[in-house]
């Protein structure tokens, strides 16, 4: 359940009716289910500047935050929410205190999961990051091996004294595969 | 940046924090710390404690009712919390 909540006057995005925030995020980090692709700060702050939301980077990378956050909290308490009413329904939540009590427990206990989630995410992109670097490493030396023997060959064709000249030319062809 | 600075630093983004939840729930301070990270403050828990008191004597936050034991204290933004964060544009 969301309570309506004063936003902050001066933070120009904060301001902004969800819909532009989710439309402002939509832009900024891409939405693949909209066919959307993701944009750096620049591009975005350009686009909010042609929309006529004059803001700056700190706002904005300050306003991700908290917009992420804030998403992030009202699914938790939605998620609470059924808990507790699942609880009621099962019979282990029985008077008024207890279920006060737990929604609190609830609430706090699944911030502090989603947290270790995205910790474990970013951890795993991190991982999959080295991974895609060791294996470009491994095309590059690859690639470094194939060129070496290529030259070798062709050193040892151009200077093969039982090739005539068509023959050479046509070793070489061979080597490049042209 | 002094001691001081530092402490209005974590002040104001304790106060961030707790303004972007807009649900009935107060945030217990585990979580505040964690939802802290992003800005780059790793607060010992003790030193947040002690914000929350000072900010709650402020009247910039205020505990939730503490229904079940001093170890999960919860702390929800007031309207005067929000009228600060205007007031310093944050």
């Amino acid at each position: 359940m969301s309570v309506p909540t004063k936003v902050n006057v001066r933070a120009v995005l904060h301001n902004l009716p969800a819909k532009t925030q989710t439309a402002i995020m939509d832009y900024l980090e891409g939405n693949p289910q909209k066919g959307l692709k993701s944009h750096t700060y620049k591009e975005t702050l350009a686009w909010l500047k042609e929309s006529g939301i004059k803001t700056w980077a700190r706002s904005l990378y300050t306003f991700r935050g908290w917009f992420h956050m804030q998403e992030q909290l009202l699914a938790n308490a939605a998620v609470t929410e059924s808990l507790i009413e699942v609880g009621r329904k099962e019979g282990w939540i029985k008077t008024a205190k207890m279920e006060a009590a737990l929604t609190q427990i609830f609430f706090n206990r699944l911030a502090l999961q989603q947290q270790d989630l995205t910790s474990w995410r970013l951890m795993q992109q991190m991982n999959l990051g080295k991974e895609k670097v060791a294996l470009d490493e491994r095309k590059v030396q690859l690639d470094l091996q194939k060129y070496k023997d290529q030259t070798d060959k062709t050193k040892a064709a151009v200077s093969s004294p039982e090739l005539t000249p068509e023959e050479k030319e046509a070793r070489i062809k061979e080597i490049f595969g042209i | 940046m002094t001691t001081q600075d530092q402490t209005e630093l974590l002040d104001n983004e304790i106060l961030l924090v707790l303004s972007a939840n807009n649900t009935r729930y107060g945030l217990e301070v585990l979580p505040i710390i964690v939802f802290l990270r992003p800005a780059g403050l790793r607060p010992l828990t003790n030193h947040v404690l002690d914000r929350m008191e000072y900010l709650t004597d402020k009247g910039l936050v205020c505990e939730v009712a503490k229904t079940i034991g001093k170890s999960n204290r919860a702390w929800k933004i007031t309207d005067a919390g929000r009228d600060y964060l205007d007031q310093h544009n944050l």
